[in-house]
């Protein structure tokens, strides 16, 4: 078992040392980024699915099912060799001098959780009662204030649990844009692998990096959601 | 505290071992008497291995070489595809007899499996775009090559340009896509793979190969380590197939002349040199 371990270690050393970090950056910037736009896009999206006008609903409804029902790795297939070739070139080369590896898999992934993010809130939001909103409104706050001030606030306090697994999924996935060369944690793992043949070694380190991540994950948003509970009677 | 947390790795550890030890036993024996060999090879790789469309059978040089040293053994063949990463897995955990996959001699392998006698000597090369104005391999010091994830590739390209980032795809054609759509500046890969692919983009193709080697290495057949009977049987197989032209006619018939790559055949089927 000590040499096990010592092998394990070894993978720290340099040259291997390096690749590890560099995966884990680029898994931490994959997260960051198509998190932010998935949380950005998912409100839209949920706020255009209550919003009473049919149309807007319908389009939000096709695209979220969209979203649901074809597979991430596609998704980023098809953003990474499909949608980019449609670009105009100097904006292909653009992306591509700033590394397209990581930037169609981050927007692919940002766009995929966004319709979970949206189906999340929605969810919130049917659970704060129709009379709350018709209050602010009758209280003279417009239609875009009441729900800023009061739906909103409540709506994702109600739906932190299901929120919070979406963001573990989110961060998990990241782990699919190895497919277009992205040099992420996963990427990095089977790299090393390749070049040392320790296998069962350089698993163990993928796997404990991405169990530590997700719990402190889920940690940090029961926390958060515990901090900012509505206190109740 | 100390039994809970070690008591299942060490569990772990004593399986995987006692897997090893059970596959021990002389696995000439156990190919001849089962009858079949089972071959590790690609379906992605034109001419190495690849999905014949009409036929929809894995064909090409590699699968040829393959159905050979069965034969020579006196079993039937069993093709068994693989993903090039995982090739060597596969072979040390026993799921394959042989590997017959475009498999380059490097000492790091050679830790790890053992190697029959060469059998294809392969020349890497890097395609560019025509008008990306790189035309040696110095000029792609501090660009962007694309590769595929677990070759040898990666390793030439490292030691020859030390300068270049490498993006790795999970196959040759994600890896040759990234160079059509610019995605990256250059493509490393085996002369005849890498014209492959120029030839079948057709007329349209903007790419051109540059001409000095990134490196040449040995193909050997791959197979399983500590197993010196069933090592000396390939070997003894593949020198016959050279004797008897067998491997010329299988290298005429997938690269030479009459090939669509024309290439001449500079090498016999000899031990590789370390």
């Amino acid at each position: 078992m000590p040499d096990f371990l010592k092998s394990v270690l070894s993978l720290f050393n340099a040259p291997y040392g390096e690749i590890l970090l560099q995966g884990c950056l680029l898994t931490t910037w994959l997260t960051v980024f198509s998190f932010v736009l998935a949380v950005m896009l998912g409100t839209c999206l949920a706020m255009l699915r209550v919003s009473g006008n049919s149309f807007c609903e319908r389009v939000v409804a096709a695209y979220v099912s969209y979203q649901q029902n074809v597979p991430m790795l596609v998704h980023i297939l098809l953003w990474y060799f499909g949608v980019s070739n449609v670009l105009p070139i100097f904006m292909q080369d653009t992306l591509n001098y700033f590394g397209s590896e990581f930037i169609y898999p981050a927007i692919a992934i940002g766009l995929c959780m966004a319709a979970y993010y949206s189906e999340d809130i929605r969810s919130g939001l049917r659970a704060i009662p129709h009379g709350q909103h018709e209050a602010s409104r009758s209280l003279g706050l417009s239609y875009l204030k009441s729900m800023r001030y009061v739906v909103i606030p409540q709506a994702l306090r109600m739906c932190a649990p299901p929120f919070i697994n979406h963001t573990v999924l989110l961060f998990k996935n990241t782990s699919l844009a190895m497919a277009v060369g992205a040099a992420e944690m996963t990427y990095a793992v089977r790299d090393i692998e390749n070049q040392t043949f320790l296998t069962f070694q350089a698993y163990s380190i993928a796997t404990l990096f991405y169990l530590v991540v997700s719990l402190a994950l889920m940690a940090l948003g029961s926390y958060v959601a515990h901090r900012t509970r509505i206190p109740t009677r | 505290m100390k039994f809970f947390t070690l008591g299942p790795i060490g569990l772990l550890a004593l399986l995987a071992s006692s897997f090893n030890a059970a596959a021990h036993a002389d696995q000439l024996a156990e190919i001849k008497t089962r009858g079949t060999l089972v071959c590790g090879v690609l379906s992605t790789l034109d001419p190495f291995g690849y999905m014949d469309p009409e036929s929809r059978e894995v064909v090409g040089y590699d699968v040829d070489f393959c159905k050979g040293v069965a034969k020579q053994l006196g079993v039937k063949p069993e093709l068994r595809q693989l993903s090039l990463d995982a090739r060597i897995p596969e072979l040390s955990q026993g799921r394959v007899d042989v590997l017959a996959a475009v498999l380059g001699y490097t000492p790091a392998r050679a830790t790890q499996i053992a190697f029959s006698d060469a059998y294809f000597l392969s020349l890497q090369k890097l395609a560019v775009q025509q008008d990306s104005g790189l035309n040696t391999l110095a000029d792609l010091n501090d660009k962007r090559i694309s590769s595929i994830k677990g070759s040898s590739t990666q390793n030439f390209v490292r030691a020859t340009i030390p300068g270049a980032k490498i993006v790795s795809y999970d196959d040759a054609p994600s890896a040759f896509m990234a160079l059509t759509q610019r995605k990256v500046d250059g493509f490393g890969l085996t002369e005849a793979m890498l014209r492959r692919f120029i030839i079948k983009l057709g007329p349209e193709a903007t790419l051109k190969v540059i001409d000095a080697p990134l490196g040449q290495e040995q193909w050997g057949l791959g197979i399983k380590k500590d197993e010196p009977q069933l090592l000396a049987a390939v070997n003894t197989a593949l020198n016959k197939m050279e004797e008897s032209g067998e491997a010329q006619a299988i290298f005429d018939k997938w690269l030479g002349k009459d090939s669509v790559y024309h290439m001449e055949r500079t090498f016999k089927v000899e031990p590789i040199k370390p």
